[in-house]
């Protein structure tokens, strides 16, 4: 294919100008899309356009960007979504996650999702040696299946790897660790779509399995006699032993031509989103998100 | 759907080997020394009651007691236990206990050692590494310490009262050993039949003599010493009146102290 070249003319700068007018127009647009959250407009929940957390689906259709309360997120492609939660960043914690949607059928749909957090805490305590570095990896399976045009249902597994490796260095205890906690968590998602903007989307969570596993070592000094060096690692679950934790949360979700709004309230054991560690307390569980799709 | 399956086993493959890479690599314990036999020697001796091995015997225990008593060997040996297993002594109540408040919490596979710094001959007595130490091995499963304990003592002095002592080694192996049993913990362990194994050459008061005996600690504070004959080993116990019980192949027998023992079974065997 042929490309041609325009030559630095007055009317390429004029063409440029227009350029630059038109990208201006597209952000006043934006602007105006993100000012105007209730306009109500063409349908969302579409067959090209769905919910993608929890489920296999990837941003795709025309719409390449998702900027909202808790995570960005831009679609490589409409199989491939690459994206990050907001908040961490906050506390100097570098994330990001990779969705890739391997198998696009008619009725199922298949991804597989990695991702990644990283807490330094050296930035915090610059005082410290070696002070503890948390890493999460975590890894999942989804799969989405479109039982009829207004019931998808999801299914996923998650495994999460937590690892933190450190040091410390007190008066009577030098020690240092390196611990994990690994789970396997079970997530349903169920979306009956009620009208073009409306969903009812009913997210259950069952933590199949956690388990600690540490290795440390470090040196006691009971009196000013007695050194005592230990070598210990440690695989786990009472200090975690709450394994068949569990939540159920109905939600709505909202989507409008750009504008999307969650809202539900369940109860079980409340998911930290990302790091996917579960409480060891079941509470209600109210649930809020909005963000941009564009 | 052959696509399918291709295309979906190597995330799988991924996940798997996510799972496996993330497994922590174990602890290398150093391997305790066999006590079996001499532990199961405490309830089967193998020797018979003699009265040719009178003397053997009474200048045997006779021997033990002194250097144990100007030693003070046990308790000391005791103390230093009571600080190996505080570590990995789960610590059940939310209570601080104090500047060392660092266990393990969890069911953990381990070992420990620990140094302590014999106190000197000096008043008070003062942290000083030239005084010599006393160093001891344990070991843990998620099941909690391992049955044996060992060690070593280099150049170890300290008083008993007036009494100057120092402990050396008696050969290259480890000189010190114990052996505690399954599912003891910070609690039992005052309570706990403890065998001792103790082979060093003890320094009392200038005079230097091997210190090679093996007893064991029962009823909170009795001592029974392993005595070998010439028949295979005895089992002596000492009571607090001065009398004995001695063990044998054949059954209990009651002893006066000159080792004068009544021949009679004690069990009626």
């Amino acid at each position: 294919m042929a490309i041609e070249r325009r030559p630095w003319t007055a009317a390429g700068k004029t063409a440029a100008g227009q350029r630059a007018a038109r990208k201006a127009a597209r952000w006043l647009a934006l602007l105006a899309a993100l000012a105007t959250p209730s306009r109500s407009a063409r349908a969302y929940h579409t067959e090209q356009e769905h919910l993608t957390d929890d489920t296999a689906w990837t941003i795709a259709g025309d719409k390449a960007w998702r900027l909202g309360l808790f995570k960005a997120a831009v679609g490589l492609g409409d199989r491939v979504t690459l994206g990050s939660y907001i908040w961490p960043w906050v506390g100097r914690t570098p994330n990001a996650y990779l969705k890739w949607r391997f198998y696009a059928g008619d009725a199922w749909h298949w991804a597989a999702q990695v991702g990644f957090f990283r807490l330094d805490t050296a930035a915090w305590d610059k005082k410290a040696p070696d002070p503890p570095v948390f890493t999460v990896t975590s890894a999942s399976f989804l799969q989405s299946v479109r039982l009829s045009k207004r019931n998808q249902l999801s299914n996923s597994l998650v495994f999460t790897a937590v690892r933190a490796r450190g040091t410390v260095d007190q008066d009577t205890l030098r020690g240092a660790g390196d611990a994990g906690l690994t789970n396997l968590q079970y997530v349903g998602a169920y979306e009956l779509r009620l009208s073009k903007s409306t969903a009812l989307v009913v997210t259950g969570r069952y933590l199949i399995a956690q388990v600690l596993e540490a290795s440390t070592r470090f040196t006691a000094h009971p009196d000013e006699y007695t050194t005592i060096d230990v070598v210990a690692d440690a695989q786990d679950d009472s200090v975690v032993n709450f394994r068949g934790a569990f939540s159920i949360v109905p939600s709505f979700a909202w989507s409008w031509q750009t504008f999307n709004l969650e809202l539900g309230l369940g109860y079980g054991n409340f998911n930290v989103p990302g790091v996917n560690f579960m409480i060891n307390r079941r509470t209600l569980i109210p649930t809020l998100d909005m963000y941009w799709t564009f | 759907m052959a696509p399918l399956r291709l295309r979906t086993c190597w995330p799988v493959a991924g996940l798997a080997g996510l799972m496996l890479g993330c497994s922590t690599r174990g602890v290398v314990k150093p391997r305790a020394p066999d006590m079996t036999e001499l532990v199961a020697s405490y309830d089967s001796p193998t020797g018979v009651l003699d009265g040719r091995d009178t003397a053997q015997l009474a200048a045997a225990v006779a021997i033990f007691s002194q250097a144990l008593a100007s030693t003070d060997l046990v308790p000391r040996l005791r103390d230093l236990l009571g600080a190996l297993i505080e570590p990995v002594t789960p610590n059940l109540s939310d209570d601080e206990d104090g500047d060392n408040g660092f266990h393990l919490d969890v069911k953990a596979n381990g070992y420990l050692e620990a140094t302590r710094i014999c106190p000197g001959w000096t008043l008070p007595s003062v942290v000083d590494a030239g005084n010599g130490n006393v160093h001891a091995t344990a070991t843990f499963s998620e099941k909690g310490p391992d049955p044996v304990v060992w060690g070593s003592v280099a150049a170890c002095r300290y008083r008993v009262g007036s009494t100057l002592v120092e402990l050396t080694p008696a050969a290259d192996v480890d000189g010190l050993r114990v052996y505690w049993g399954e599912d003891v913990d910070r609690e039992t362990l005052a309570s706990k039949d403890l065998v001792f194994s103790i082979d060093v050459r003890a320094e009392i008061d200038g005079e230097s003599s091997a210190l090679d005996v093996d007893f064991r600690v029962v009823d909170q504070g009795a001592l029974e010493y392993l005595v070998p004959v010439d028949s295979g080993v005895l089992v002596v116990r000492a009571n607090a009146d001065g009398s004995f019980v001695l063990r044998s192949r054949d059954g209990s027998f009651a002893c006066a102290e000159d080792f004068d023992c009544d021949l009679e079974p004690l069990d009626g065997n």
